[in-house]
């Protein structure tokens, strides 16, 4: 409060003070009465003020600690809440980076899948209850290792897992790319670790999973009604990734061309077969992942082939000096040019 | 003696005048930026009235839901004035509308009433 509100209070003072110092002989009962009279609305004013202050603090307080009562409350809530949303999106919409509102963009993701092999039969044949309790013990650790690597879970259906990279945060395709194959053979490790403890437990049908990844521009955003939407992603990329899966060898992670390309220099792998897939309307170039090292093996890395009518070629380029290379490559241009004199039986 | 309406914010209440009728309205929170510059220019005009031979009964409200301290002192001040106004012979009647159940706000206007003598006040609960 500035000292203009107390204007005539300021008046008052003044004109007490300048008879005092010009004319005290003239200062009259009735001055003092007056003097009094304004003194006492002066001192029942200041009295109010300060019952309004404290009343004001007092409401204040009281508004405050309601106030911290509804945050807690709506803290709970919200942490409930973010059980059911991946936890970057939680993050993002509640730090206001991400708007709620139907809307997609086209980002560059890896797409992660996996499915339980033969679930449908191990449903039928064991107690709910217990199937409850381990598909629940197997989700949790499987979302604890997605959450370690960055992963954003998009959803769980039924026993399947949809994971992708890439989005609302990126580290660069190359390393979404990575995080996402790293954390799918750290998904795999674990559930051999599970497989002993389950089976001790009494668990007799293991949950061996089937991975399949794949890295491409996919429509990512919320989609759905303005009443009810999802974030999610969209796209054919997303629909090869599931594809891939379904092709993929129990226990084992099988990635697409485009994902080798970013990863290559971490993995070791063997080429699949072309895979005709339902829907794509070319053959798919896969890749089984045997190992995923923590650093670069380009120098070292071994090229494995496994395809059909061959039986095995396993290429150590290490320790090779450049004419030895050149020699290989001609060895290897002269059995591609055998192999294709030969002909088909078919 | 200017007839105004101002519009409520977040921080300043609705403030209504009319001479011509001798309604004055005040509604809303008061806790303005700078309480001074909100209240100077508008109640001058209601001082402008306050110190004329009136004609007609006047009506001052107040429906005020919070206010701060600097916002009390400008009631306290406007209390006096249409008290000594009322002393002078004019008619008013001051009515402090507050909740029910606000208590706090009904023990203000219980206190501001304190300075009134002439002038017939009135709680009205809403």
């Amino acid at each position: 409060m500035s000292d203009s509100f107390l204007e005539k209070e300021q008046e008052i003072l003044g004109e007490c003070e300048r008879l005092l110092v010009e004319a005290p002989a003239l200062i009259s009962t009735e001055a003092y009465r007056k003097l009094t009279t304004d003194y006492a609305r002066l001192l029942k004013n200041l009295s109010r003020l300060i019952r309004i202050s404290d009343r004001n603090e007092h409401r204040l307080q009281t508004v405050s600690q309601e106030l911290e009562v509804e945050k807690h409350k709506l803290e709970g809530v919200a942490d409930q809440l973010a059980k059911y949303l991946p936890r970057q999106i939680y993050d993002s919409i509640f730090s206001g980076d991400q708007s709620i509102e139907i809307k997609t963009k086209r980002k560059l993701l890896t797409v992660f899948f996996s499915d339980i092999q033969g679930f449908t039969h191990i449903s039928s044949v064991i107690q709910p209850e217990i199937l409850t309790h381990y598909i629940n013990a197997y989700f949790s650790e499987m979302s604890d290792i997605a959450a370690k690597y960055g992963g954003t879970i998009d959803k769980f259906i039924g026993d399947a897992m949809m994971v992708f990279f890439g989005d609302p945060d990126s580290r660069g395709p190359k390393e979404d790319a990575l995080a996402c194959v790293r954390m799918a053979y750290e998904m795999q490790q674990r559930l051999s670790e599970l497989h002993i403890q389950w089976e001790r437990e009494g668990l007799q049908h293991p949950f061996i999973t089937r991975i399949g990844i794949n890295t491409g521009y996919c429509n990512v955003g919320n989609f759905g009604s303005h009443s009810r939407m999802a974030y999610t992603i969209l796209g054919g990329e997303v629909n090869l990734a599931a594809r891939i899966e379904s092709k993929c060898e129990p226990g084992g992670i099988l990635i697409s061309h485009e994902t080798y390309a970013q990863v290559k220099d971490y993995v070791e792998v063997v080429e699949r077969d072309l895979l005709e897939l339902k829907g794509i309307s070319l053959p798919v170039k896969t890749y089984s992942i045997v190992k995923v090292s923590d650093t670069n093996r380009s120098h070292k890395s071994e090229l494995r082939l496994n395809l059909a009518g061959l039986d095995k070629i396993v290429i150590k380029p290490a320790g090779l000096s450049m004419p030895e290379r050149l020699g290989l490559v001609a060895r290897l241009r002269d059995m591609a040019n055998t192999l294709e004199g030969i002909q088909s039986h078919d | 003696m200017e007839k105004f309406d101002i519009a409520a914010t977040a921080r300043t209440p609705h403030m209504s005048f009319d001479p011509d009728t001798g309604s004055f309205l005040l509604e809303g929170e008061s806790y303005p930026e700078d309480t001074k510059k909100f209240y100077d220019a508008p109640l001058s005009s209601v001082y402008e009235f306050l110190d004329t031979e009136l004609t007609l009964s006047a009506v001052f409200s107040f429906k005020l839901k919070y206010f701060n301290s600097s916002s009390a002192k400008v009631l306290m001040d406007l209390f006096v004035a249409v008290e000594e106004s009322a002393q002078r012979g004019n008619l008013f009647k001051i009515e402090w509308h507050c909740a029910a159940d606000d208590d706090n706000m009904q023990e203000l206007g219980e206190e501001f009433a304190e300075e009134l003598d002439k002038t017939e006040f009135a709680m009205v609960a809403f």
